[in-house]
């Protein structure tokens, strides 16, 4: 089986980085008055989050898949820098899931796994999906 | 079948403590005094007894320090006031690493890493021969049958961007010599620097591997030095495939093999072929569909 993330997860996350991205664009601007120079900072800060929101993060979405095979978790992300993590289930060590007001909202998940050395963070996924990724795992 | 294994001599060097000496000293100037019955110049006689005292400790520490592999399990002992005794079983054994730089490639020693779930301990750590290593390799893991991924085989992709920092270099300095700013010692120790950095590419391009079977084999060789390593397919935690845009193009990949618990081992093999790896990777951990 193979699982996407869905376009809500796209959404919240891009709202989320503009929201960090305008928060620092203000405090630059708010420096601005002290010194004129800090104009240049602030149109570097304001470009490359812009192109981080709009061009970046959708690719990083776009390319991020889960695939449950019946011994495995492959999980393949990245834009520049592809990686496939792959995770015999026997190996994880346990599964977290939280949510945040506004994901709870859409009715998203965030799921942990937790594996040797490290820990597998996949962004937000549906209720079905979940319980679908964690009863695998769980049925190991 | 028992066999027990004495420790490299260059752990007498290791064992050698400083503070030992610094402790001593004035004990045994004390001790010549009395014995003597006159005042001992500071210089020097106390402090090469009190060196030859802590040589001789370090000798001793090195002959206590021995690996026994027996048929369920490796005993690593260790410690001459305090001895010390660890016991690996084979169940508990998560693989056998062996680091070797170049200091310890010259001296034909290699620091011999038992991997256990636990945290890294220096108990579980011993300086070997290079073929006392390989033997406890052979009588733990026994032979490995599988082929190895392929690799890359045209070297200009290793040598790519050693070749490139050289020119670099070179350029740098006949520029520097042609404006009369010559600094002759700096430009040696660097040129030396990318000259090593070019004969450890060249030997990872040689000698590195990644072998995927129901024992897994893998060799890397960077500036550090080389590390080998050797598990069993179920000691893998997790598996790591990394493309840059580069591999990508010519159809490589990077893995990086990670062992279970906190403090797991773990290596990273360069230039391995994408399909071949896939295709290992899913026949070792049988995984039934397209990565």
């Amino acid at each position: 089986m193979t699982f996407t993330l869905p376009k809500n997860t796209r959404i919240l996350w891009q709202c989320r980085a503009a929201c960090v991205l305008a928060v620092l664009c203000a405090v630059l601007v708010a420096f601005c008055r002290f010194s004129i120079w800090f104009i240049l900072p602030t149109t570097i800060v304001f470009a490359v989050g812009s192109v981080f929101v709009f061009a970046f993060i959708p690719l990083w979405f776009k390319n991020y898949e889960v695939v449950l095979n019946d011994d495995t978790v492959c999980i393949i992300k990245g834009v520049i820098f592809k990686t496939t993590i792959i995770v015999p289930n026997l190996r994880i060590a346990f599964v977290k899931t939280f949510t945040t007001p506004i994901a709870s909202w859409l009715k998203l998940n965030c799921i942990i796994l937790k594996v040797a050395r490290c820990w597998i963070f996949i962004p937000e996924i549906d209720e079905r999906t979940t319980k679908i990724l964690v009863g695998t795992m769980q049925n190991e | 079948m028992n066999k027990t294994f004495v420790a490299h001599p260059i752990t007498i060097l290791y064992q050698l403590r400083a503070w030992w000496i610094v402790f001593t000293a004035p004990i045994v100037r004390r001790i010549l005094q009395l014995v003597l019955s006159r005042e001992v110049q500071k210089i020097l006689l106390s402090e090469i007894v009190a060196l030859a005292l802590a040589f001789v400790m370090s000798i001793i520490g090195w002959l206590s320090t021995r690996v026994a592999v027996y048929s369920e399990c490796i005993v690593i002992k260790k410690g001459i006031f305090l001895k010390t005794r660890t016991t690996i079983d084979f169940s508990r054994l998560l693989g056998i690493s062996t680091d070797k730089n170049l200091f310890y490639a010259i001296v034909g020693c290699a620091r011999c890493r038992f991997n256990t779930v636990s945290e890294k301990d220096k108990k579980c750590e011993v300086k070997l021969k290079t073929t006392d290593a390989r033997h406890i390799y052979d009588i733990v893991y026994g032979e490995i049958s599988c082929l190895p991924i392929k690799r890359q085989k045209r070297i200009k992709r290793f040598l790519f961007i050693p070749t490139f920092l050289l020119i670099v270099c070179l350029f740098v300095a006949f520029t520097r010599l042609a404006l009369k700013q010559t600094d002759f010692y700096g430009f040696c120790a660097l040129l030396i620097l990318i000259l090593y950095y070019i004969s450890t590419c060249y030997y990872d391009y040689k000698k590195g591997k990644l072998i995927l079977g129901e024992r897994v084999f893998a060799r890397r060789v960077s500036m550090r030095g080389s590390k080998t390593f050797r598990c069993l397919k179920n000691d893998i935690g997790v598996m790591k495939i990394i493309q840059t845009p580069i591999d990508r193009y010519q159809n490589t990949c990077k893995i990086k093999v990670i062992l279970l618990g906190e403090n797991g081992d773990n290596i990273k093999i360069r230039h391995l072929k994408y399909e071949n790896a896939i295709h290992q990777i899913k026949t070792a951990l049988k995984t039934n569909k397209d990565v």
